[in-house]
């Protein structure tokens, strides 16, 4: 009887070595950072900038779905001659972000880092409804997020991080609208309401404990690869509001950091309710995209002095991805 | 809320119980799953368990009382002698009005938390558009879970009241059977009978369980994440810009809404189900390939199991043994042709069930409408059952055992479970009035345009990933109807055959996954009701 129970034991621990070391062989091997990049030209998302050339990029932005939707390097590039990238994902966590900005530290020396502020009320009630901050309960499952251990484990065997890749074949042509330096292009159109989305208030919607906290980390890295960092949030009437705002304008002030409310100049800088935005007014779609990199760009230029590199060589190929963003843009009905 | 399919909830929370568990003496093994259970619901429900904890508690106390007054019944019954039967019915009548006003006082409490916590904006926002006034909602937080323990709670003590079961006096044994970690956030709605019993137990787990268990998780996963989370891009694009699309792009958002649905819901009760096998316990089914149904009522025998028993034993039999019904049953026999006479009755009681399927399932119209759009269709076919027969019979249709008349019944019932879909899934009632006009009279082959693929959010390989997932599902859910038993058979197969086909069936579930990048996070739907 124990010799059946410790051979039943045995045959348990043996699957699960085997299985062990068959998910840190394929994700060392198949699915780590490197390998992937090397595999993939322009890999999709967040991770594009692995397939950018050292030291090459003057702007990288980290965010959530806001900015991936609202921010295009391509766009920045055909204006002001500039080169970024975008590393977002949806819903993603100010804490990614510092490891996603730490990974492209490793290969380049952005000197500016936008960081995209609606990841400040990640996890704040959906109907607007503010946590008690001094709620210590809640500050504790704040901090208990599973999300963490998900991040940990995925980062121990990449096969988790980077399983998609199967689905960036060349011919697919969405894959390569993906080539955009992390941009995602959308075209869908959802008319909204004339109505003033940033209507004035003197109440702030706090920001929580745990963010904030998370925010200190992340601008603390960029002042010590001495990079300018600048708090964006990107037009959506559906996710933002004057309450927000004046949270994160007193954040900004207490830390130093200039704040870039696109949403507070909507209308200056031309974005119509009726057909610059999608999904019920949460993203901008990709005319809204076009002015708000517009406008971004202009307060780059106009504040940092950033070397405009169009028409080096030693830069083509952005022309080339430019082109081939374009082509595919006014060829295919894609979005 | 910790999805049944995150590393957190594997590794951490069911890692961590089932290993204390299986290494436990069985004296202790109900205690730990207790503990790893509380645990966590505390995170899962981000420290909101105030509903459960009442739910608990009158389901204990409740319980205790009922039994104790039945105990004190049979007592004082036994101590008059036989030949008194006035005086045994008088204390058996007194004790009975007792223990109705212990039960309902208790069902009443565990159902106004339900109330209160899930339909308080339901019902303000009726009163609010009625009366024109402008009160304002509770707003209380709803509970992970609340729908499933509440259901539970009820079950538990009926169960009591009706002599099935005896109450617990350990609260800490109804704790663990109302907070039980696989069943707390999407059921399966199991009976102390059913659930409790073995989780007190403490049964110990063998290598069959655990290996067999295992495999089932992987196919829970497999149907979740490869099928439903890919799925759902379609269906929120079609669903979210439903002006936009019309006739096939529409019927196609449906199907795929009902595919997600599927895969999604039986997925994760594939999950709980195996990683209950894993510990030895045997959690009921709820899922019995529902779209081979010939019938709506046979589709809900195998869709959603365990709410389809409770609502059967609970409501329906609780309404048909009721005074009141008994009157109504009566009076219908007197002037009634027999099948109408008993079908009747039945049709009242049906009632009560159609509705509390359809309100239990959400605060809205929408979904009390849901449920007696079921109800109407069933009735309809039951009141005029005896005209198909005549139909049929004159038709020559040997409706038991015809084939074609199978499939168009199996055809049949699927359309109208599509239909049940669109109205469930709509945002309300005149969204889906909307997309099914726009599906009949818009044409829209766009769905099958070239290049669109990447309109609904995904690629061509998501959706060859989809079409391989549903051919997979659809050879394993006929064999499974044929009554092959494919777990079995790959658990039969030796040691180092077994090893590859689990980590193959891993490594499939890893790559093909919709997560990750590209993909957004895609809560259980089931988890919200």
């Amino acid at each position: 009887m124990i010799k059946k129970i410790a051979s039943e034991i045995l045959k348990i621990i043996s699957f699960m070595l085997i299985f062990m070391i068959l998910l840190s062989g394929v994700s060392f091997l198949c699915f780590s950072e490197k390998a992937v990049s090397q595999l993939k030209s322009g890999w999709q998302d967040s991770y594009n900038f692995l397939s950018d050339e050292p030291n090459t990029l003057q702007i990288v932005g980290v965010g959530n779905s806001d900015l991936y939707s609202g921010f295009s390097p391509l766009d920045l590039w055909k204006q002001y001659g500039l080169t970024s990238t975008v590393c977002a994902e949806p819903r993603q966590k100010i804490r990614d972000s510092l490891e996603l900005l730490k990974l492209v530290f490793e290969t380049q020396s952005p000197r500016v880092v936008l960081i995209e502020t609606d990841m400040l009320y990640d996890r704040n009630l959906k109907n607007g409804n503010v946590r008690n901050q001094d709620d210590s309960l809640e500050y504790f499952m704040e901090n208990a997020d599973p999300k963490y251990f998900d991040s940990f484990i995925e980062n121990l065997f990449t096969v988790f991080k980077f399983h998609n890749i199967w689905k960036s074949e060349d011919h697919d042509l969405k894959s390569k609208l993906y080539n955009t330096h992390g941009y995602k292009y959308n075209s869908h159109t959802y008319k909204l309401g004339n109505t003033d989305y940033m209507k004035e208030t003197d109440q702030e919607e706090p920001l929580n404990k745990r963010n904030t906290a998370q925010m200190d980390d992340l601008l603390d890295f960029c002042k010590s690869k001495n990079a300018a960092a600048i708090l964006l949030a990107i037009p959506s009437p559906a996710s933002w509001n004057y309450a927000r705002h004046l949270a994160v304008e007193r954040y900004a002030e207490e830390r130093g950091v200039p704040f870039l409310d696109l949403n507070l100049c909507y209308r200056e800088m031309g974005l119509d309710m009726q057909t610059c935005f999608r999904d019920k007014g949460n993203h901008l779609n990709y005319s809204g995209t076009v002015a708000a990199t517009a406008f971004l760009g202009k307060y780059i230029q106009e504040n940092y002095s950033l070397p405009v590199h169009s028409g080096d060589n030693a830069y083509q190929h952005w022309d080339e991805d430019l082109g081939k963003f374009e082509a595919l843009r006014e060829n295919e009905d894609l979005d | 809320m910790i999805a049944y399919n995150t590393f957190s909830f594997f590794l951490l929370y069911f890692g961590g119980t089932f290993l204390l568990y299986s290494l436990s003496p069985k004296k202790i093994k109900w205690f730990v799953l207790l503990l790893g259970s509380f645990v966590f619901y505390f995170f899962t429900a981000k420290g909101h368990v105030i509903s459960l904890l009442i739910c608990i508690l009158i389901s204990w106390g409740a319980g205790l009382l009922i039994q104790l007054l039945g105990d004190t019944m049979q007592r004082k019954v036994k101590q008059v002698p036989k030949e008194e039967k006035g005086k045994r019915k008088k204390i058996r009548d007194r004790y009975g009005i007792y223990k109705r006003c212990v039960f309902t006082v208790a069902v009443v409490s565990i159902v106004s938390i339900l109330l209160v916590c899930k339909y308080d904006d339901f019902f303000v926002q009726t009163v609010n558009a009625i009366f024109s006034t402008h009160i304002k909602p509770l707003s209380v937080v709803h509970a992970v879970g609340l729908s499933f323990f509440v259901l539970e709670g009820i079950s538990y003590l009926a169960d009591i009241y009706f002599g099935r079961i005896e109450a617990k006096k350990n609260p800490l044994r109804i704790a663990l059977y109302l907070s039980f970690m696989l069943t707390v956030v999407e059921g399966p709605v199991a009976k102390y009978a059913q659930l409790g019993t073995q989780l007190n137990a403490g049964k110990a787990n063998t290598y069959e369980d655990v290996s067999k268990g295992f495999l089932r998780v992987i196919w829970g996963i497999f149907k979740k994440v490869v099928i439903a989370d890919r799925a759902v891009m379609l269906v929120n694009t079609v669903f979210d810009n439903h002006t936009e699309y019309g006739g096939f792009t529409v019927a196609a958002g449906i199907a795929f809404y009902t595919l997600q649905l599927y895969c999604e819901f039986s997925g994760v009760m594939d999950i709980v189900c195996g990683l209950g096998e894993m510990m030895g316990l045997q959690l009921p089914e709820n899922f019995a390939r529902p779209f081979f149904a010939k019938s709506i009522r046979d589709f809900w025998q195998r869709w959603h199991i365990t709410l389809g028993v409770w609502l059967r034993d609970y409501v329906f039999f609780g309404v048909s043994f009721s005074k009141g019904f008994r009157k109504i049953s009566a009076k219908t026999k007197n002037r009634f042709r027999p099948y109408y006479a008993t079908l009747i009755p039945t049709l009242i009681a049906l009632f009560f069930v159609w509705f509390t399927n359809g309100f239990w399932h959400g605060a809205g119209w929408k979904y009390i409408v849901y449920g007696l759009y079921y109800y109407v269709l069933m009735a309809l076919g039951m009141l005029l059952e005896p005209l198909f027969q005549k139909l049929s019979e004159k038709l020559k249709i040997d409706r038991q055992t015809s084939k074609p008349f199978a499939l168009f019944r199996q055809l049949r019932t699927f359309f109208i479970v599509l239909i049940g879909m669109l109205i469930f899934r709509a945002q309300d009632l005149k969204t889906a009035a909307q997309m099914f006009r726009s599906m009949i009279t818009k044409i829209d082959f766009s769905v099958f345009a070239a290049g669109h693929e990447a309109r609904f959010g995904m690629s061509l390989y998501d959706h060859g990933a989809i079409a391989v997932g549903f051919a997979v599902l659809l050879l394993v859910s006929i064999l499974r109807e044929k009554g092959v038993d494919v777990r079995g058979k790959i658990f039969a197969l030796p040691y180092y055959i077994k090893v590859p086909v689990y980590i193959a069936a891993l490594f499939i579930v890893i790559i093909f996954g919709a997560y990750g990048e590209g993909y957004g996070a895609v809560d259980m739907i089931y988890a919200n009701f």
